[in-house]
């Protein structure tokens, strides 16, 4: 049967699965009367593009909706092209037609705007929207804070580092610090998304906070309610 | 200088169009058409009246109007139409705001450089000439359809009372293109014969069948024939007799329709309105392969409306397999209150059927 459903979408695209996995059980926790199923969250998807330079082509894509609530979260990290201005700028040549005038810097809540199509768009730029520091960076305070183990897994990825050579980039010594600790916890490396279910990471903190009141405002709140 | 003494070969495509005041158009700008061109919106967003413009712009004469209001069964049955029996148009269904007082005008008109085409049509007084080719016999107020394509001088039509259209004599336009168009009823009997016989023998009537075949893989042959009425029959491979196409289910009678056409339009304009209608999903490649193949090597531009998401994979699929057609490729979504289409190119075709992201 051809489909011919006409649908507004909403749709979280994310650069892959570790975000796709820690958004739906993030708002989960932060969320917990919320239906457990985020499709019935209101029809929505959090959709992983295969990478950041295919997540944002991607939200140019739909961006070009005619109804609906389109998101994208992209990390900011400390390398080239990839800090938080440049990935306010992409955004901005993405959207450069849709939307205007168009803010010169993302607001620390996130950002939410309208396109001339009549869709409601919003970008998250991992952590907070100032600094840089992708995904790990946003998990690090999920990390109950009495547990000095973490303190030990950063001299452990140092030493493994001075010792052994071990080839992690700089830029990922985040990323190395807090799979090394999730390695430790009762069932042995589990994965971000799954790792916040079982409760190793705790949703803590006030950025999870503000990304969760962002997420309830692109995608839940009824879209005549704001401007 | 050396001139060939050639006319300069007829640029055949358009690449972008202006509607005004022409049905649900206050304004629309069409950009980027490619040369097949697929045409998504809600219903009742004005797809239809897109390739309405495009009938009319392309054909350079007012007829479409009253080809238009058939298929839309609009056709009004007057005693003072010129041809009763087969009803003509109210005309003030093609102009925006639904209004027909003098002034009242629609433009459809190319933009950009080179190929400029126009058509203009503008309800106007009846001039002394009209009025002695056409004496007014019918009561109302006395008001000519102003019709002007291209170089050409205006030609009045004259309008009843009632508002619809007097297709007295029309012009023949100088330069005319083939325009094809391919409504969503269903076209069988005699009609489709008659569309067989345009091409029946031809070089084409070869890609007719590899149409069929799409969905009936043991067509072996085609050919017209009177059974009660006129009607299409085919010939299956190791069958010991021909039967009627029709039997063979509503997709074959419409491959047909959408083959003959396309294959009638060589060097024009072929639209399609809901080009999905009929077809399995499993038949939406295979259609979209014999449109873009037969529309390039014939230079036709297709203009083809859908409402169908594996409508768009299909025509995904074909550009995934032959990347030099993403160029001749684009998506138009026409939206209530815009004043233009909305563009998506072949590559953002591909990867919305890839990512599941809507453009419909």
């Amino acid at each position: 049967m051809a489909s011919t459903a006409s649908r507004s979408q909403r749709q979280l695209i994310v650069e892959g699965p570790d975000d796709e996995h820690v958004v739906i059980h993030v708002m989960r926790k932060m969320r917990p009367t919320w239906d457990q199923e985020p499709r019935n969250w209101g029809g929505f998807e959090v959709k992983s593009a295969g990478g950041d330079t295919q997540a944002i082509k991607d939200f140019g894509i739909a961006a070009k909706a005619e109804a609906g609530s389109i998101g994208l979260m992209l990390d900011a990290d400390d390398q080239s092209g990839k800090h938080v201005a440049d990935r306010w700028n992409q955004v901005r040549t993405t959207l450069t037609q849709l939307v205007q005038p168009f803010p010169d810097a993302i607001p620390t809540e996130g950002w939410i705007g309208n396109t001339t199509l009549g869709l409601r768009v919003g970008v998250w730029i991992m952590p907070n929207n100032q600094v840089d520091g992708g995904l790990e960076a946003f998990l690090t305070p999920f990390v109950p804070a009495a547990d000095d183990s973490w303190v030990f897994a950063q001299t452990v990825i140092e030493q493994a580092k001075k010792t052994y050579n071990v080839p992690y980039p700089a830029h990922y010594a985040p990323k190395a610090r807090l799979h090394t600790w999730l390695a430790w916890r009762k069932e042995a490396g589990r994965p971000y998304g799954r790792a916040i279910k079982c409760g190793d990471l705790i949703p803590n903190g006030a950025v999870v906070t503000q990304f969760a009141d962002w997420f309830e405002r692109l995608f839940i709140t009824d879209q005549r309610g704001l401007a | 200088m050396i001139t060939s003494g050639k006319k300069v070969r007829f640029k055949h495509m358009l690449s972008s169009l202006k509607i005004s005041g022409f049905r649900c158009f206050s304004s629309l700008r069409v950009d980027n058409m490619r040369r097949i061109n697929l045409i998504v919106g809600l219903n009742s967003a004005g797809k239809t009246c897109l390739l309405e413009a495009l009938e009319l712009l392309a054909s350079q004469s007012p007829s479409p109007l009253v080809h238009a209001a058939a298929r839309r069964g609009e056709l009004v049955f007057d005693e003072f139409a010129s041809d009763s029996v087969r009803g003509t148009a109210d005309i003030r269904h093609a102009f925006y705001g639904r209004q027909a007082s003098i002034g009242t005008h629609f433009q459809i008109e190319t933009t950009g450089v080179g190929n400029l085409q126009q058509v203009r049509a503008e309800i106007v007084p009846p001039t002394q000439a009209s009025l002695l080719q056409n004496p007014p016999v019918v009561e109302g107020p006395a008001r000519s359809l102003r019709w002007t394509a291209g170089g050409t001088p205006p030609f009045d039509n004259p309008i009843a009372g009632n508002g619809t259209l007097l297709l007295t004599s029309l012009p023949f336009p100088s330069e005319r293109r083939p325009v094809r168009f391919v409504g969503t009823g269903a076209v069988a009997g005699t009609a489709a014969a008659r569309l067989w016989g345009q091409v029946a023998a031809r070089p084409a009537e070869d890609k007719v069948i590899d149409a069929l075949r799409i969905v009936e893989p043991n067509v072996e042959r085609v050919g017209a024939g009177v059974y009660q009425a006129q009607a299409v029959f085919v010939r299956l491979k190791e069958a010991s007799d021909r039967i009627p196409l029709g039997s063979l289910g509503d997709g074959m009678n419409r491959l047909l329709v959408l083959a003959c056409q396309l294959v009638s339009a060589e060097h024009g304009m072929l639209l399609v309105d809901e080009i999905d209608t009929g077809l399995h999903v499993s038949a939406m490649t295979k259609m979209w392969r014999l449109v873009v193949d037969t529309a390039k090597e014939l230079d036709v531009q297709v203009f083809a409306t859908t409402h169908s998401d594996d409508c768009l994979r299909g025509l995904a699929n074909v550009l995934l397999k032959s990347p030099d057609l993403v160029p001749e490729v684009g998506l138009h979504r026409v939206q209530r209150g815009l004043e233009q289409t909305v563009f998506y190119s072949g590559d953002e075709i591909i990867r919305s059927a890839e990512a599941g992201i809507e453009i419909r």
